[in-house]
């Protein structure tokens, strides 16, 4: 009972930090470039992705799949982009 | 007349920077914020359910545990928070004693700082009784008896019991203390605390002082914005902290051993003292010093000096030119170390054979932390 608890937070928790990056990104306190950017998002789809082993819901695992995914290529987009203006 | 933007509304107009090298030790006071947040929600809802009278109180409290919705859980969340808000405290004091934190000009920070560390102990204190265990009841009895040492002990001791031993008026006493006058001083001390640091700037773990204060609004060299950069950084910090905190919460509640007590889920009998009364995992560093001088009135003068101390820093460190980052770190550490042997030693039950041990690790204890001011 007590793990369920603890990954309804941990989940809880993930959608929190999803909706706080995209909320800057919105009132433009950040850039979409942004490595904090990707590499939040991919922390929190990972939070919510430990919930769902819990309770199970397939589309909600593959929402957050693809989502951790494509913010891992943002991580590398953006580190890409900064070694070459650092160059 | 210019629209108002959703960020200033949020974030206010001035702009804060911080130094670029801070590292993960500057997270602890964002973390002490958020922790102190959860304290006073979690605290608010406790009361609206307990009843602050002595027939009352510990079955008000077993009410909370097993008949309300959630309220063993915002219970535990309020039990355990005491101790990660002690936890959180001493990391950031330990990170203010490593990067003297408390030199010029950041001193009033510091004093600040200072004041609420011996506000929240107190605080502490007062919400010790409020569970009207057994442990509670002699815990808040040994440790109100600690005035007694004093000139006019008897007067103050009846002061702040309101009565001649511990009973209902004491109760609410402390309950009106705990919940309403301490968090109200807390809310405007955290607020100061806060302004003073802004008006000087934070410091750095490094060697060179970093100016972080601009007068155009443009960022001073090796700063960064405080918004977002470290803000997201104190943003990961808090998700990480509380998922730890929910860890201890949901698989660990006792703490292992150090967070519950099981003699305060008997409710308080003033006519039966228990046999091993053990204090706070916190507050057992002070306990030990305590009980380790046989002379009731030197032992409460050294209690208060180990108090006091931290309000020495600033000055001592004006004291001595010669400081070395190196020696300073080192002798921070074996401190940090003499702390911790005297909050193990307050937790155990003492025999005549720890009680010269603990002498020698007091004196070492305070003449540590006057070397640490000094180099």
């Amino acid at each position: 009972m007590n793990a369920i608890y603890f990954s309804e937070l941990v989940g809880l928790l993930g959608v929190l930090l999803i909706l706080i990056v995209y909320f800057l990104l919105q009132i433009e306190y950040i850039t979409a470039y942004s490595i904090s950017y990707s590499l939040y998002n991919a922390i929190g789809a990972l939070m919510i992705i430990y919930s769902l082993i819990y309770k199970w819901n397939l589309a909600s695992f593959a929402m957050e799949g693809a989502w951790f995914l494509l913010s891992m290529y943002g991580v590398y987009k953006a580190w890409a982009l900064r070694s070459r203006h650092k160059k | 007349m210019n629209k108002p933007k959703l960020k200033t509304v949020f974030f206010g107009k001035t702009k804060h920077f911080v130094p670029n090298n801070l590292n993960v030790w500057y997270v602890f006071g964002a973390l002490l914020l958020g922790a102190l947040a959860m304290q006073y929600l979690s605290g608010l809802w406790l009361a609206f359910y307990y009843a602050p009278s002595p027939d009352k109180a510990f079955a008000s409290i077993q009410y909370i545990m097993h008949q309300v919705h959630y309220g063993w859980l915002i219970r535990t969340i309020h039990t355990t928070c005491a101790s990660a808000i002690f936890i959180l405290l001493y990391l950031h004091l330990l990170r203010g004693l490593l990067y003297r934190s408390y030199r010029s000009p950041r001193q009033l920070v510091w004093y600040f700082g200072v004041l609420l560390f011996w506000l929240l102990m107190l605080e502490s204190f007062f919400g010790i009784l409020l569970p009207w265990g057994q442990t509670s009841y002699w815990g808040a009895t040994v440790v109100s008896n600690v005035v007694t040492a004093l000139p006019h002990g008897a007067s103050l001791l009846t002061l702040l019991r309101g009565d001649y031993q511990i009973s209902g008026v004491t109760l609410t006493r402390f309950y009106a203390l705990h919940i309403v006058a301490l968090p109200i001083l807390l809310i405007f001390l955290i607020q100061w605390h806060i302004r003073a640091l802004h008006q000087v700037g934070s410091g750095n773990p490094g060697l060179s002082p970093i100016e972080t204060r601009s007068l155009d609004g443009s960022c001073p060299k090796q700063c960064i914005p405080f918004f977002p950069e470290q803000a997201l950084k104190d943003l990961l910090a808090l998700i990480i902290f509380f998922i730890l905190f929910a860890a201890v919460l949901f698989f660990k509640p006792d703490g292992f051993g150090f967070l519950k007590d099981k003699l305060n889920n008997i409710p308080a009998n003033p006519m039966q003292t228990p046999e091993t009364i053990r204090p706070l995992w916190y507050l057992a560093s002070f306990y030990s010093i305590l009980r380790a001088i046989p002379n009731k009135l030197y032992g409460v003068l050294l209690l208060s000096t180990s108090v006091l101390m931290w309000l020495l820093l600033p000055l001592l460190d004006r004291l001595s030119k010669h400081k070395t980052q190196k020696l300073h770190q080192i002798l921070v550490w074996s401190w940090f170390v003499c702390w911790l042997t005297l909050t193990y030693l307050g937790l155990q039950p003492i025999t005549s054979g720890w009680v010269c041990a603990l002498g020698g690790i007091i004196g070492l204890y305070f003449f540590l932390f006057i070397l640490t001011g000094l180099l």
